[in-house]
């Protein structure tokens, strides 16, 4: 049998033993659980799921732009934007997601007026995130060599000239599996905004599970739903990060 | 070419590099800077292409003071060669030379396609004209390197040791490249450790040791020169 043969019989079998410790765990594992309430509610926990996704998608495209522009700020000529936005970021990563969100939506949002949940839980996840994909494009940005901003500065390239011609098309590669996992990441992150009562999947589920007292049950299916949409992106990460 | 360098001064942590470096050099086409490994060649070339910036001292090129205003306008008459390929990784050859016609520059796609098209046979680039740089081999990117360079049609070419990195054959490949630039009236500063190279397509040299200058002079004069440090070295 030859490596990769092998290779794939042992993860085939290790997947199956996951799966088999999974299924004892959501159907065998405490007695008289009952998932049919769930399933009269499916209506419901879709469109929470796709919410889940809506919000998201939306906090990557925020953050993305915005952990580039950070970056920026942290790579500023002028030490005084440099050294404040390495502040900002050690603030934001030692701030933990729940407080994040408390800040966002009864601070900043009394104070500038925005009611409006939902817009407030993605602003929230996008401020967390931020500081991580500024990371992410500082690594990815190592692959250009100082050599090339030499021949970029010799040339007369400005900003755009640089990001667009040079920098972004041989930055995606490294760049798109640590997007994938902060995608994945954002996911878990968004079931914090049940406490703001945003109706995504954790918000949806606690209250089934509140009405029906299946709170098990709930936690359960709460679990299978992050993980068919963070175990594929985590899989997608891997096989962009082989292919670097 | 006129180069004039008053008082030049450079160090990188605690490391003098450049000691007080003073040269006035007129009516030169090619000047080659030679001189032992680590004797600070490279960076007085990376100074006279205004790459780096002297701690103390002035150098003025074609009567031009190398300062932050000019910096553009000098960029825009210059062009630099690495001692090894400086290509984009992404781009195949005739995309690099292109993305700086066409993207940078702003030639039209008429005249950047009939420049590169000339570049690509006058540097024997046919075959590998649609490749990536890690396709190639180290010659045929380095030549891509000084074509790509050449493109602009720069008043001045620095070049770093374009051959050190190449093995014999390649390096005559990459050298006549050069001689052929230098028939057609480029102007060259150039770092280099090929003594023969040197007598045969420069006419001024300026010998460095230790951070100085320690002789420089044309090269038509070489052999009577009063040191004996570029002597021994020249002989050796």
């Amino acid at each position: 049998m030859s490596k990769n043969q092998h290779n794939k019989k042992a993860f085939t079998i290790s997947l199956l033993l996951v799966v088999v410790i999974l299924i004892y765990l959501i159907f065998f594992s405490i007695e008289n659980l009952n998932f049919k309430i769930f399933l009269s509610e499916k209506d419901k926990l879709i469109s929470a799921l796709l919410s889940t996704l809506f919000i998201s998608l939306v906090t990557l495209c925020i953050s993305v732009i915005g952990g580039f522009s950070f970056y920026i700020l942290l790579h500023a000529k002028n030490y005084y934007i440099r050294y404040l936005s390495q502040i900002i970021r050690e603030v934001i990563i030692g701030t933990p997601l729940l407080v994040m969100v408390f800040l966002v939506v009864y601070v900043f949002g009394i104070r500038v007026n925005i009611t409006n949940k939902q817009a407030l839980g993605i602003i929230a996840l996008s401020i967390y995130m931020i500081p991580y994909i500024a990371n992410s494009f500082e690594s990815a940005i190592e692959v250009i060599t100082e050599k090339q901003f030499i021949v970029m500065e010799l040339y007369n390239f400005n900003f755009f000239e640089k990001y667009i011609y040079v920098i972004f098309p041989q930055i995606i590669k490294p760049f798109l599996p640590s997007m994938l996992n902060n995608l994945s990441n954002i996911i878990k992150g968004s079931a914090l905004l049940k406490i703001i009562s945003v109706s995504e999947i954790a918000y949806v589920i606690t209250v089934i599970s509140n009405k029906t007292y299946a709170s098990i049950e709930g936690y359960l299916i709460m679990w299978v739903m992050y993980l068919m949409i963070t175990i594929p992106l985590s899989l997608l990460a891997k096989f962009f990060a082989k292919r670097v | 070419m006129k180069i004039k360098i008053n008082n030049l001064d450079k160090t990188y942590d605690n490391h003098h590099v450049l000691k007080d470096i003073n040269l006035d050099i007129e009516d030169v086409k090619v000047v080659g800077i030679i001189g032992p490994s680590g004797c600070g060649k490279s960076t007085l070339l990376r100074h006279l292409a205004y790459i780096e910036k002297p701690d103390n001292g002035d150098i003025y090129i074609n009567e031009t003071k190398l300062e932050k205003k000019i910096k553009r306008d000098f960029h825009n008459e210059v062009s630099y060669v690495f001692q090894e390929h400086s290509l984009f990784p992404h781009l195949s050859v005739e995309d690099n030379i292109r993305l700086i016609l066409e993207k940078i520059r702003k030639y039209s796609k008429e005249e950047s396609n009939k420049i590169i098209n000339s570049l690509i046979d006058e540097f024997s680039l046919k075959d590998v004209k649609d490749k990536t740089p890690d396709k190639i081999s180290g010659g045929q990117a380095q030549r891509a390197s000084i074509a790509r360079a050449f493109a602009t049609n720069p008043k001045v070419m620095f070049l770093d040791e374009p051959t050190s990195a190449l093995d014999p054959l390649l390096t005559k490949e990459v050298l006549e490249s050069i001689k052929t630039l230098r028939d057609k009236g480029m102007e060259f500063i150039l770092v280099t450790h090929e003594m023969n190279f040197l007598k045969e397509i420069a006419d001024y040299y300026i010998f460095m040791d230790e951070g100085i200058v320690v002789d420089n002079n044309y090269i038509k004069y070489m052999n009577n020169s009063k040191s004996s440090k570029f002597l021994e070295f020249i002989n050796n």
